[in-house]
């Protein structure tokens, strides 16, 4: 899944450091996302298409192949 | 488990982190003094359980601790201590049947339990900072 949490972090000007306490995760968890190699869960997704005032489409972008394993099942 | 972490969860791998640290001291500490006394003053009885499991109070503090920080850490950290966790479970549980069995059908040296916690941590360490590589 793409994301743009890094353009929308920089629009803000905040560190890494100040959206992890935004959002209370940790800092190596706002990188794990920023770098893309990490998916959050829903309610984290939701909180931060919300602190940066965005819809959840905005901020992340389903790509094909990046499909969960349960929905590859379905295909 | 709570979903949302009260404290940010970098504060809580830190205070987690300074709690086994201080844990661990007071083990190594308490570790020495028991095999000290048992071995000088051969205690026995209940006084000689009492010295023999002294050690194992701070792993106890260990266990709490690491249940806090899990309470408190945010998703991708639990992810990793708990996919780290059940890899070193894993792991330990085979290392421990293959060498049981070599022990009573082989006649290989016999192994004291407590290495069991040794080899756990030891791949508990080895498989999270591989996963937390992963993710890097």
């Amino acid at each position: 899944m793409k994301n743009r949490i890094h353009v929308l972090r920089a629009e803000k000007r905040w560190t890494q450091a100040e959206l992890a306490e935004r959002l209370n995760v940790s800092r190596q968890t706002v990188n794990a996302l920023e770098t893309e190699k990490y998916d959050p869960s829903l309610p984290l997704a939701f909180a931060i298409a919300r602190l940066f005032g965005r819809s959840l489409e905005e901020v992340f972008q389903f790509e094909a192949g990046s499909a969960p394993q349960t929905s590859r099942r379905e295909e | 488990m709570n979903s949302k972490p009260r404290l940010n969860p970098d504060i809580a791998h830190r205070h987690h982190r300074v709690r086994v640290i201080v844990a661990m001291s007071i083990y190594v500490l308490l570790l020495l003094g028991s095999v000290y006394y048992i071995k000088h003053q051969h205690p026995t009885g209940p006084l000689l359980v009492t010295f023999a499991l002294a050690p194992t109070l701070p792993v106890i503090w260990v266990m709490w601790s690491l249940y806090v920080y899990l309470t408190q850490a945010d998703e991708l950290q639990r992810r990793v201590h708990l996919t780290s966790l059940s890899m070193a479970a894993g792991v330990t549980a085979f290392l421990t049947l293959t060498y049981g069995f070599l022990e009573d059908f082989a006649g290989f040296p016999h192994i004291a339990a407590w290495w069991t916690f040794i080899v756990i941590d030891m791949v508990w360490g080895v498989t999270s900072c591989v996963l937390w590589c992963r993710y890097k």
